[in-house]
């Protein structure tokens, strides 16, 4: 955990507010992306973010920094998703819609259209993974966590982490072929 | 595609813009709790934590404590009932002491009417003795009158008067032994009613030691007082030395010369000079005419 984090944390835990307000706005993107990506509605996301914070307020004193913080914040967030995805009123289609809507955003990273359209089908594949295997993609992937921290927050091992990571690319391997071959594909390291 | 492209792809996923408003949510949340509960909370806890043993402790000992007060409490009033048990063995007790008081007093009570008619007894028979002084005087009286009447002059008859002063010593001789049963009897009453030993130790009772010597008895002078007197001033023979008084008809003296018995009932008989002393168990009684 960065220093910087560390201290705004502690004061945070004594009762800073100011520390508070500085690690809200550290971090609220990042868990709002999250969360959006998962349940692929920005209301939802939103509502579920501060859901997140509340109960980041709430656990704070217990926190005893044997993880990092983001990792911690990460694995709460999570949890605040898991909660929603166990009510009726969820919509697991809306997640792929959210994706599909995004592959015609033009501010996206990719040099080329077919680039965008392989990428955005390898983002929908994603979300028809199995549950257990799309948390850790999104995390390890989408959040840019560490295998460790993505095991953390998720509370497994790490090396059910790569496992499930393995999974997942041989899932999307097949799931989404290739349609180009030299211009897409990044040369494969030699073993 | 190949993993590399795989991962390259998911890391260039497109990341949400949150609303613009979601920061102010976020703050305002946390704005709301000014006094974050998990300071409030947690600075509570902090204070209160080291003083957990402690408090631990207090509760504990209060909890002993309880049940000490509740031991004590029944013990008082054990104690309580005891005491008032107590209390009514203390008056069982009186009443058993008032109840030894009284038959102490009832004893007490009987050994008086006792001793009451005992003393009834012994003035009937101090009356009895003052009336037999009384004859006794009558009887010196006479003895006095018919000593004066012997010395009449020489031309009255000597033989009557020899035989009239031979009666009249004879009736002194019995007044002496009636004197000497008297006091002997005085003395028994004082002595459990038991004889005295000798004529000695009834000096107290005789009014004079001239009453032990017989009026015939030529061979013995009377002692003048009681210092000088001892049993040769005495003509009569003390027969029944720490007697029971009750043996009424037993011997207690007499005289050798006119056979005149004394019994231990103060009475005295003049007996036939030929007449014997009947020895039982070696006690002397009057044997049958």
């Amino acid at each position: 955990m960065s220093d910087q984090t560390d201290r705004l944390c502690r004061r945070a835990k004594a009762g800073d507010s100011q520390a508070a307000s500085e690690l809200v706005t550290q971090f609220y993107r990042r868990i709002f992306c999250y969360l959006c990506r998962l349940c692929g509605d920005e209301t939802e996301a939103a509502d579920l973010t501060q859901k997140t914070f509340l109960k980041l307020w709430d656990a704070l004193p217990g926190f005893e920094g044997r993880s990092s913080f983001s990792t911690w914040l990460y694995g709460i967030a999570h949890h605040v998703y898991l909660d929603w995805r166990r009510k009726p009123q969820r919509d697991d289609a809306r997640a792929s819609a959210w994706w599909e809507a995004r592959a015609d955003d033009a501010r996206t990273p990719f040099e080329s259209a077919e680039q965008r359209d392989l990428a955005f089908r390898l983002y929908a594949a994603v979300e028809h993974l199995d549950e257990p295997v799309r948390d850790v993609v999104h995390l390890h992937y989408y959040q840019g966590l560490s295998l460790s921290e993505t095991a953390e927050a998720l509370g497994i091992a790490v090396s059910t982490v790569k496992y499930r990571i393995q999974s997942a690319l041989e899932l999307l391997r097949a799931r989404v072929p290739d349609s180009r071959s030299s211009a897409l594909t990044v040369p494969s390291k030699t073993p | 595609m190949n993993n590399e492209t795989i991962e390259t792809l998911l890391r260039k996923a497109p990341a949400p813009r949150p609303p613009k408003e979601l920061l102010g949510q976020l703050t305002a949340d946390l704005q709301r709790r000014s006094c974050p509960p998990t300071h409030a909370a947690f600075a509570w806890w902090s204070w209160l934590k080291p003083w957990l043993p402690v408090t631990a402790c207090l509760v504990l000992g209060m909890i002993v404590m309880g049940a000490q007060l509740a031991t004590l409490s029944e013990l008082k009033q054990q104690n309580d009932a005891l005491r008032q048990s107590l209390g009514d063995f203390d008056a069982l007790r009186k009443e058993n002491a008032e109840y030894r008081r009284l038959s102490a007093l009832a004893a007490e009570i009987e050994r008086l009417d006792q001793a009451l008619a005992e003393i009834a007894t012994l003035k009937s028979e101090i009356a009895r003795f003052k009336t037999t002084l009384s004859e006794m005087a009558k009887l010196q009286f006479e003895n006095d009158k018919i000593i004066a009447e012997l010395k009449l002059p020489p031309d009255v008859n000597t033989e009557m008067v020899v035989d009239a002063r031979a009666k009249a010593q004879r009736i002194t001789c019995v007044n002496h032994l009636k004197n000497l049963g008297l006091a002997a009897r005085i003395w028994a009453s004082d002595h459990d009613d038991v004889l005295p030993p000798d004529v000695l130790a009834i000096q107290n009772q005789l009014s004079s030691p001239k009453l032990l010597v017989c009026p015939s008895d030529d061979t013995r002078s009377a002692a003048a007082n009681w210092q000088q007197f001892t049993l040769a001033n005495c003509s009569y023979e003390f027969l029944a030395s720490n007697a029971k008084s009750i043996d009424a008809k037993r011997v207690l003296s007499r005289c050798a010369i006119h056979n005149n018995v004394g019994l231990v009932d103060g009475s005295v008989h003049q007996l036939p000079l030929d007449r014997v002393l009947v020895e039982k168990d070696g006690k002397l009684y009057m044997s049958e005419p």
